[in-house]
């Protein structure tokens, strides 16, 4: 039971995987691809973790780093898109 | 210990599922205006209840990770609306597609009135003055 819902899940994240790098290839704007990146970035981190179900690691320290990572590139794109500087 | 699996996992399911219909807004609604919506709204709730699931999963076995997961939902409830919110400023202002359908245009009054990024504050403007 646990398995089974475990593994439709991690079906589920790698199709929107797969749905969200589609955008990355068509967006008309850059700032679509970035919206594509950033979601990227967040089914990622659901994969990582649903991999923390099977290995009870210390898994969790990458989850917290990735997600300030995504966020910190996110905004230092959109700023340097709008002033030429990312600070 | 078999309940919280249980849980667990619906809980993991159930934001996969919300992020998988967050990526589908992403690729099927016409401006990146609305596409915010998927990503930024769904996507991030499906998160949130997916670390939410992995907490729950662990909080008999080792109580580290389940703490861990729980700064991990409040990192990216604090976060990721401020990525989604820098990309739409951005896509405001260097003027991406709006859908010809939009009825509102809220942040067409803030451009218009001269930001100042640097210090974060208002310009004061004539144009609009402050009716009391």
């Amino acid at each position: 039971m646990v398995a089974i819902t475990l593994n439709v899940a991690m079906g589920l994240l790698l199709a929107s995987l797969l749905v969200a790098s589609f955008r990355l290839v068509k967006g008309p704007s850059i700032l679509d691809r970035l919206l594509a990146v950033e979601t990227t970035t967040l089914v990622i981190l659901g994969v990582i973790a649903g991999i923390s179900f099977h290995s009870s690691s210390e898994l969790f320290i990458a989850v917290l780093i990735i997600s300030i990572m995504g966020v910190i590139t996110s905004v230092a794109v959109a700023k340097y898109l709008v002033k030429g500087d990312p600070f | 210990m078999e309940i919280a699996s249980y849980i667990g996992s619906l809980l993991f399911l159930m934001g996969a599922v919300l992020v998988f219909l967050g990526s589908l807004g992403l690729l099927r609604f016409p401006d990146i205006y609305t596409r915010l919506h998927g990503t930024g709204v769904a996507s991030t709730g499906g998160l949130s209840l997916i670390l939410l699931g992995v907490a729950v999963y662990y909080a008999p076995r080792s109580i580290s990770i389940t703490l861990l997961a729980s700064l991990t939902i409040l990192f990216v409830l604090f976060l990721y609306p401020l990525a989604t919110t820098a990309i739409i400023w951005a896509a405001h202002r260097s003027r991406v597609r709006i859908y010809n359908r939009t009825l509102v245009d809220e942040l067409e009054l803030y451009d218009s009135q001269e930001l100042d990024l640097e210090a974060g504050t208002r310009k004061e403007n004539e144009q609009y003055p402050d009716d009391d």
